[in-house]
């Protein structure tokens, strides 16, 4: 029963590249990347409050929110193009409000 | 044949395992869908619990299982070592190995829900650390769904009854 349960466990592991919702952004050496700091900047004088600033797959990802503290706050995970800093995927209260699919 | 396990019983069974399989196989994290079924799951989860009291029939109730799991409780190693060896005499509802194992499984897909619930509130939103721990109690869910297969097959083979079949038409051999 333990040699059981202990396989199980690798088996499972095995298998366990759980699919956590990314988006396939295009891939670009690393020199063409938009700078971190001018994307943030570009979105703070946007309206976004950036609570997260992450690097997903081939996208730069931001969890935050927009509007924050006034009536249209909306809270947002936004994936961007690494290159140009134009949103691929945008959640807004949990919905995929809108997805640029790429090749 | 006896009827065991009643609609509500085998409906939620395989619901569950379907969602369970589903958000874990078929969709994303964080999809629309994902969270639908999870919250789906938890709900039937409190239905099952309610179930557990109320159900006209005395095998879906937890006072049976209670009963069942005395074997156990009054000699967990004896009567452990006579699970391992086969050895244990056949219920018509679960041995209480059946109860542990279910019962830690319906609390791993209640904290998958809380924790994918927890990812967006504000507090929580976009940390990581909690994705991590999410995706490892869906782990130890998925290890513990294959022993459960497991068991169920070498309960079957040791009784020599089809549980399977039993958890689908839901009749059991009465003895």
């Amino acid at each position: 029963m333990k040699k059981m349960t202990l396989s199980a466990i690798l088996l499972s592991s095995a298998f366990s590249l759980s699919a956590f919702a990314a988006h396939d952004c295009p891939k670009y050496p690393k020199e063409e990347w938009m700078k971190e700091a001018d994307l943030k900047k570009k979105l703070e004088d946007e309206g976004y409050t950036i609570k997260k600033f992450k690097i997903d797959g081939d996208c730069y990802e931001i969890y935050g929110w927009k509007n924050k503290g006034s009536k249209e706050e909306q809270k947002v995970e936004i994936y961007f193009d690494m290159k140009t800093g134009a949103p691929l995927k945008t959640k807004v209260n949990g919905k995929v409000v809108s997805e640029v699919k790429s090749g | 044949m006896i009827p065991v396990w009643d609609l509500f019983v085998r409906i939620f069974h395989w619901g569950l395992a379907a969602i369970v399989l589903t958000n874990r196989f078929f969709n994303e994290g964080g999809d629309e869908w994902h969270e639908r079924l999870g919250y789906l799951a938890c709900a039937a989860i409190g239905l099952r619990v309610v179930w557990g009291f109320v159900s006209p029939s005395p095998y879906a109730r937890f006072r049976t299982m209670v009963a069942e799991f005395q074997d156990l409780s009054a000699h967990p190693m004896a009567y452990l070592s006579l699970y391992l060896r086969g050895g244990h005499r056949r219920t018509l509802t679960h041995p209480p190995t059946a109860v542990l194992g279910m019962g830690f499984m319906v609390l791993l897909v209640l904290a998958l829900g809380m924790t994918g619930w927890m990812m967006s509130w504000d507090r929580y939103f976009g940390e990581e650390w909690l994705e991590e721990v999410h995706i490892l109690i869906s782990n130890v869910l998925i290890a513990m769904v294959i022993v459960h297969v497991l068991a169920v097959l070498r309960e079957s083979f040791v009784h020599r009854e089809n549980l399977i079949l039993s958890m689908i038409t839901g009749k059991k051999r009465r003895n």
